[in-house]
């Protein structure tokens, strides 16, 4: 039979070819986020009014004259490159500090929100329940503490124990090592256990074929994502700064509130320059080690 | 005979595995960067004397219990202070606030991190994208690199300025206005997302993209014809990631002094209120479980999670 062109009926507007699924996707999240816009009172004129624009010229003009010097240097002060360099160790300090609480602990954390390591439930009927909690308390603590910015964690510490760089590090540790626990249990579960079972089969304990089997198949990945969290750590670093601890946000802080354009512009291009060197270092470290994972 | 052979093997093994000299190189660099982290001077502490200290904490452990319970001991008696701090307290709408800087800012960032995409990405910001288009020329070639080149460093760089530090710098140049909140989150989740969608591009099957250019298509018409489409639900997955975690920051960036979350929490602790602080930080977790479930149940739905 042969197709009349007459016989097809268009007896509906052919409203799912105009409106594929993607494209219903994209209207709708540019439809709510316009609609979020409106509510949250935001004003595309603003953006646009003199006064901002010729602020945000200024700031960017200084961005190809960055400061060698102090802008209104203090007789008796130390050079501002070494107030520049001091504030970028201090920074890196602090992160690695954080880190090295964050890890053992999120190890911790991740050890027991795990069941791999479980003994055959048979044989141990009464520690159920003792795991089961431990499973329990260590997921919920995970949630809650994730569930707090670090800033908050910070901001209540400081409150609670005055200014002091031990408190903040304690505050950072508590939400980095909920992330940790949270991925390292992840990457635990996600391996197979076809290896544990393996020792388990010659006459392994679980727990031993757990740690034979289970944690060097998943090191390469947890080792990958520790060094992705260091280059985060180094950024809540820096914006503690703002809550006084001394590092280069605090000194951010200092100068732009002095107008000093160049001296912010200066921090900002050796933050940029640090966390480029962190992300490429931590880059080769992970792909080499995806590679002997494989 | 048979156990040499069997040891002999077990050396072999042993060789073949894979070493990295800049790995073992990397381990010893961060061993010696813990100890110096541990070993150099003391941390800058605060000048108060250790009894200050201790009342301060006495203080601000007594008043976070909310001031109706301290002073019945009934915590039944709390809940008509939490709703009126919710209500008249702006709690609620400070949530809403926080939620919809989020949204508003990743549509943002997501808008323009893909208007970059094919210029961005390895594989297409080339003179000879995908190696389809023949010919040399040393010119175009060099303006590809620039073009390329240049907005692999744009991302770079705007990701790695923490949203803190750049609402901080908008708000000098801005003044208090919502848009501070919402361009710091998005110029910085631009460069996230901008890398992540970048290696999307760089990732995906690109035959049909290669058909494309050999009919004579540019970088845009063959990256939307034929790479969206295909990558689409991936970039959608990256799309709710980043949202969640917009979220999750807008509830701080408020302590730069416009109203949301972050605000409130900054002006509870001036009055001393830490009742009032706890409640508003409590309700900011909240927000940020809610958040996460609503992307959670959406990269589901999307049928690939991705993990932190």
């Amino acid at each position: 039979m042969m197709g009349n062109v007459n016989d097809i009926k268009f007896n509906k507007f052919p409203i799912e070819q105009i409106f594929s699924r993607r494209r219903k996707v994209l209207i709708t999240i540019a439809f709510i986020a316009i609609v979020c816009g409106y509510l949250i009172g935001l004003n595309p004129m603003r953006l646009l009014n003199a006064n901002n624009l010729k602020l945000a010229g200024d700031f960017m003009v200084a961005a190809f004259t960055p400061a060698m010097d102090y802008e209104n240097p203090v007789p008796g002060a130390e050079p501002f490159l070494i107030t520049v360099v001091k504030s970028v160790l201090m920074t890196l300090r602090f992160a690695l500090l954080a880190m090295s609480v964050s890890i053992p602990v999120g190890a911790l954390l991740a050890f027991f929100s795990t069941t791999a390591w479980w003994p055959k439930m048979r044989n141990v009927q009464r520690l159920k329940p003792l795991l089961m909690g431990a499973l329990i308390i260590s997921k919920s603590w995970i949630a809650f503490a994730r569930s707090i910015h670090e800033l908050m964690w910070g901001l209540l510490f400081i409150t609670a124990m005055g200014i002091s760089t031990t408190a903040a590090i304690i505050a950072v540790s508590i939400p980095f090592s909920g992330i940790l626990a949270k991925i390292y249990s992840e990457i635990i579960e996600e391996h197979s256990r076809e290896v544990q079972e393996l020792f388990r089969s010659i006459g392994a304990g679980t727990f031993s074929s757990f740690c034979l089997g289970i944690i060097p198949q998943a090191l390469p990945d947890i080792l990958s994502y520790t060094f992705y969290r260091l280059e985060c750590a180094l950024r809540t670093a820096t914006v503690f700064g703002f809550i006084g601890i001394e590092t280069i946000g605090y000194r951010i802080k200092l100068s732009s509130d002095e107008f000093h354009y160049h001296e912010v512009w200066t921090y900002l291009y050796v933050l940029f320059g640090t966390i480029a060197i962190l992300e490429w270092w931590s880059r080769s470290i992970r792909k080499r080690l995806d590679g002997s994972a494989n | 005979m048979a156990s040499e052979n069997r040891i002999l093997r077990i050396k072999e093994l042993h060789q073949s595995k894979s070493k990295s000299l800049f790995l073992r190189f990397s381990l010893g660099f961060v061993i010696l960067s813990l100890a110096w982290a541990w070993s150099a001077g003391t941390l800058h502490e605060s000048v108060v004397s250790k009894e200050q200290r201790g009342a301060n904490l006495e203080k601000f452990i007594g008043k976070i219990i909310p001031d109706p319970t301290r002073e019945s001991g009934q915590w039944i008696d709390s809940l008509p202070w939490m709703t009126n701090l919710l209500t008249e307290g702006q709690g609620i709408k400070a949530a809403g606030i926080t939620f919809g800087i989020a949204t508003v800012a990743i549509t943002l960032s997501g808008f323009f991190a893909l208007l970059l995409l094919p210029l961005s990405a390895r594989n297409f910001g080339t003179q000879r994208p995908l190696e389809i288009i023949q010919g040399k020329h040393i010119l175009r070639s060099m303006y590809w690199f620039v073009i390329n080149k240049s907005s692999r460093i744009l991302f770079l760089f705007t990701r790695s300025l923490p949203e803190y530090v750049l609402g901080f710098l908008l708000i000098s140049i801005l003044g208090p206005d919502p848009w501070v909140l919402v361009l710091a989150l998005a110029i910085h989740n631009f460069g996230i997302l901008g890398r992540l969608g970048s290696e999307l591009v760089e990732n995906n099957s690109n035959e049909s993209a290669r058909i494309m250019f050999a009919q004579g298509g540019g970088r845009y018409s063959s990256f939307v014809s034929t790479i969206l489409p295909d990558s689409f639900n991936r970039m959608l997955v990256y799309f709710f990631y980043r949202w969640e975690t917009c979220i999750r920051e807008s509830t701080v960036l408020g302590m730069l002094g416009i109203v949301s979350l972050g605000y409130l929490i900054n002006d509870a602790k001036a009055g001393r209120d830490f009742d009032r602080m706890l409640t508003f930080i409590l309700l900011g977790a909240l927000i940020v479980i809610i958040g996460d479930i609503i992307s959670s149940l959406v990269r589901h739905k999307l049928r690939i999670t991705r993990s932190e």
